[in-house]
This record gives structure tokens, sequence and C-alpha cells, in this order.
């Protein structure tokens, strides 16, 4: 399995690209990425030597991963230029976070008898939908729009700038709100707010492309 | 603080940067959460528009008073947070600000001007019952001074307790044109109050933010002055004890909004010291450390065996608790406390009195 770490700053600016193939290779160990139904990342853990990474606190990252298989023809490998060529399968871009917790970026990773591992070396991120809770709605009233479209503007006025908003992920629900006013909420509380107001309901995350994506049940 | 050489340190190691609960920018709302009535401010009145608008066409939705405090590196992490106004605290500024040479005039009063701002329950100005045009009372609050609401301490007698006894409050930019009698002109955010009969001296607090959809909300936001005109029918006696704008004290809620600011530890490390320091010290300096003499700022001691375990800059997890279970920890808290808060937010941004 081949893999790519994208980090990019806490604003989503200046990616820097990691792979299998980079040396020296700042990961120490395959990271541990939960994500939950649906595509929301729960979390990113990931054992790194910081010092080669550069990963500060609230960077934005992201894992990609694919497998590789051998490109033939009539049972040969196929070559070009002397180097065997591969098909790139199973291409996920697996889940994207915010760094929570980190060490230094002059920490040179743990070993074996460093009991203080955690600190040297472990980078911890959640899902990319915790700067939601980070964003403070302060818009007046939104009369006589559909759903989709109110979750949009708030997205569009209101979202951390590491997230893109894309109003092609914001398709029409075809419910309209008469009034929808919450000054001084968080815009998760406020997006929260709009999916309870759905008769069938509706969800959004996060993807790992750092989209956001509000839809409502069919 | 305490200052001791590095002989005396048993262990040093590194503590995980926490950036879980960052705040670059504080949001203190002054009004807008109505839930919290100790704050005094616990009425906000629904302002009539003027002619030919009617008032169920455009429903009152207020703008919340906000004062913000953004530091330098929000700008970098942009992680912003809305705060209510800490219990107990009076974010206006005190009666002793205003005197009362700073009324600009007053109409169908009588009584002293000072017996609206010295605090005294025996004294009043009082309006006149004989009269033909509503009785005013006028303040300017001075330069560079925005106006919010005003306290307003009264008595009110009825002699028909069936007619509402209204009392219109106008807050804007002010101008006089001096003359018998003296002619107003304001730009004005209007609000109007009904108030309680009430023989005894009563106290209300109020404050009348803005219409959040209403273009004069983004015309002119630095109202100066104060006007209130009383325009009931029915009444007995009308008296005045105090009387004057809340003008936000703008550096102590700055104050307080710098105070929840949460910014990431640059390099926070654990130190564990033979024998046991001052738990009240802010501050430890160790010396002899490689790289020069070290001063820390201390996050949190925790004392075992005769010893100190020092975390510098920021709290780690409790000695011998991996930190991936203090963040499951922390997670979990803040769900709930997200849950909660989503369950029991009163959405009462102006709260209706009729």
């Amino acid at each position: 399995m081949a893999w790519e770490l994208t980090i990019w700053n806490p604003t989503g600016d200046s990616p820097r690209v990691f792979t299998d193939a980079t040396t020296p290779n700042p990961l120490k160990a395959k990271p541990e990425i939960i994500v939950d139904a649906g595509g929301r990342t729960n979390s990113i853990s990931l054992r790194v030597r910081n010092d080669i990474l550069q990963a500060g606190p609230r960077d934005i990252i992201r894992w990609r991963e694919w497998a590789i298989e051998p490109m033939t023809y009539q049972g040969q490998r196929l070559t070009f230029n002397g180097e065997r060529l591969h098909f790139r399968v199973w291409d996920v871009r697996v889940g994207a976070g915010v760094i929570v917790s980190s060490p230094p970026i002059t920490s040179p990773g743990s070993g074996p008898a460093d009991r203080d591992a955690d600190a040297l070396d472990r980078i911890s991120a959640v899902g990319l939908e915790h700067l939601l809770t980070e964003r403070i709605v302060r818009t007046g009233p939104t009369i006589a729009l559909d759903v989709a479209t109110i979750a949009y503007n708030l997205c569009r006025d209101y979202a951390h700038p590491a997230i893109i908003v894309n109003q092609s992920n914001f398709p029409p629900t075809g419910y309209q709100l008469g009034v929808f006013y919450t000054p001084e909420k968080t815009l998760e509380a406020a997006l929260n707010d709009l999916i309870a107001t759905l008769p069938s309901g509706g969800r959004y995350h996060i993807n790992a492309d750092r989209g956001i994506t509000f839809r409502g049940s069919p | 603080m305490a200052t001791f050489s590095s002989a005396r340190v048993l262990n040093y190691e590194r503590v995980p940067i926490d950036a879980q609960d960052l705040v670059t920018s504080a949001r203190i709302v002054i009004a807008g959460d109505l839930s919290d009535k100790s704050a005094g401010i616990n009425t906000v009145v629904e302002p009539p528009f003027p002619e030919p608008h009617a008032s169920l066409d455009h429903p009152y939705y207020p703008a919340p008073i906000v004062r913000a405090y953004d530091h330098a590196l929000h700008a970098t992490y942009a992680a912003e947070r809305s705060f209510k106004l800490p219990s107990g605290v009076d974010p206006f500024l005190p009666r002793s600000a205003f005197t009362s040479e700073a009324l600009a005039a007053s109409v169908e009063f009588s009584g002293p001007r000072s017996a609206l701002t010295d605090g005294n329950p025996t004294t009043f100005m009082h309006a006149n019952t004989s009269i033909v045009d509503n009785p005013q009372l006028a303040w300017r609050a001075g330069s560079g001074r925005e106006v919010v609401g005003c306290r307003l301490t009264y008595a009110l007698k009825m002699t028909d307790g069936s007619l509402p006894f209204r009392v219109r409050v106008f807050a804007g930019t002010y101008f006089v044109q001096f003359g018998s009698p003296p002619v107003f002109y304001t730009i004005t955010q209007e609000a109007e109050l009904i108030l309680d009969p009430s023989e005894e001296p009563r106290e209300v607090i109020f404050v009348a933010p803005a219409a959040s959809q209403d273009a004069r909300q983004t015309m002119d936001p630095s109202w100066t002055a104060m006007r209130l005109m009383a325009t009931g029918v029915g009444w007995e006696y009308f008296r005045v004890f105090d009387f004057w704008p809340l003008v936000i004290n703008e550096p102590l809620v700055q104050d307080i909004a710098r105070a929840q600011i949460r910014l990431p530890a640059s390099n926070p490390r654990r130190v564990t010291v033979r024998g046991l320091l001052p738990p009240a010290d802010r501050q430890h300096t160790i010396t002899g450390w490689p790289g020069g003499t070290y001063t820390g700022r201390v996050a949190r001691q925790t004392f075992r065996d005769g010893n100190t375990i020092i975390d510098f800059e920021q709290p780690g997890a409790p000695p011998g608790v991996p930190a991936e279970l203090l963040e499951a920890e922390r997670v979990r808290i803040n769900r709930t406390r997200e849950a909660i808060q989503t369950a029991t937010y009163p959405l009462i941004v102006g709260a209706h009195r009729r």
C-alpha cells in the first residue's frame, strides 16, 4: 500500500505533501483513523518525527492511501525507461482532521527507553467538524429560503477558512423556512437547528477534501 | 516564585501541545441571553416602527449587543467563541459617570435635575398632570459614549387603571434647537416601554438593541443620546427618581473578553523536582538548566512521595495516565456540554413586554 499525508496550515493554506517515498520519512508507524458512518472523521492518530513533519497545533492533515498493482500485458510486466509500471487502485482519501495534540516541532520522536513517547511523537487529530464549534453566527433573520440555501449562506459567511464551501454540496431540500434567526450561536449549533427543521431529517459532514456537505434525507 | 538548581531535577519530559480548546477571539454578549437575570438586563422592548409601517409586518429581531476582543493570533487560528456576561458583573458605567449638567433639556418636568443621578429615593423630578405636550427628559451621554438603554426609577399612580402608560425611549444622535419650547431632532432607534403603576419607587433597567434587519442599524450605531417621553393618559402623578443612560464600560468588558483567550502552549514540559515547592507559586526558575536559566509559568503541580511534579505552560495528563485517555475524556465532556447547551439555549433575544 502506498500513502500520502497532506498538511495544511491552520487556515487551509500552504499544503505540504509527504508520501511513502519521501526521504527522510516522517512517519514512524501507520496511522489509526476512525471514521464514523457516512464519512465523518472521528479521529486520526499518528506517530511521527515532528522535526521532519513540522506539524504545529491546529494544522490540518489528510490521509490518503491506495494499493498498487503491477501493470501487465499478456502476463508480462510492463516497464518504461527501465521503471516498472503500476496501476493505482483503491485510491481512497480516508479522512481529514485538525490537529489537537502534537509534539513540539523540534521533537525527533521517541526511542524504546522514552517514557514520554506520547509527547515526543504522537499527533492526534479530530474531524474537521470541530472547527464548526469555533465559529459564531452573527446574522440577522433569514426569511423564506430553502433550508439548504440558508445552510450554504451561513457556511459561506461564517465557516472556518480551512473549510471549503461549495454551493454544489448544498442541494435543495425542498423545504422552506419562514424565519431562521440564531444570533451568537456556533455554526455547528445553527446547522443542527436547520437539520432539526427538516421533516425527514438530514445530515452534514466535512469530507476528506475539506468540503462541507449538507443534505436533507429523501 | 521559587528558584532552585537543576541538581534537584529528578526527571524531565515533554508534554504534548494541547490545542483542543482554543479561543483567539472572545465575544462578550451584553444583551442577548436573557436567561441570566442576575445581570440585571431583563427587559428588551419591541420598538414601534414609524408610520406607515405596522409592527406585524416588521417583527423585531434584535441584533445582540456584543463586544469582541481579537488576539493577534486570530488571523492564524480563527477560533472564536461567544460568552455570556459573567454573573453579577455590571457592564455599564455607574451613575457617577453622569452628572445632571449633562441633561440637555426637559419639558414639562419639575424638580431639581440633580435628583436624576443623586441616588436619593426622596428626591425626584415629576411630570405635570395639567399639560398639553408630552413630558420629556433628555440626556446627552457625551462624545464617544454609545447609549444602549437606560435605567429608570419611577413612581406612577394612575387614575384609570385600564389605560396603559407608555414611555417611549429614543436613542440616537441628538440635536436640540433651543427655543421655547425646545425642538428635538433625532436620528433614532426608538423603543417603547409600558410602565406598571407603582406608588413606591420601582426600578426598570432596559436595553434596546437595534433591529438586526433594519437599515438604520447599519446607518450609525453610535447613539450618544437618550430621550424619554411619556405618552400616557389617565395618570395622577409620574415621578422620576433616577434616570440615566446605559453606556457600556468598554475597558471592563474588554478586560473580561481578554481573560477568555486561550492559546496553545509553545513548549510545554513536565519537570519532577526533589522536595516540595510552594503550591501557590505561579512561576519557577531553574538555574543551571541546559541552554541557560529556565523560567517557566506553572500550569499545575502534583505532589507525590515528597517530590513535586511541575507542569510548565500547560497541564499534562495526570502522571501515569496516558494522554489519549485524557483526550478521550475531554472529547466526551465537550460533547456532553454541547448537548446540554443545545437543549437549554433559550432563544429569547428580545423578550417582549406589552
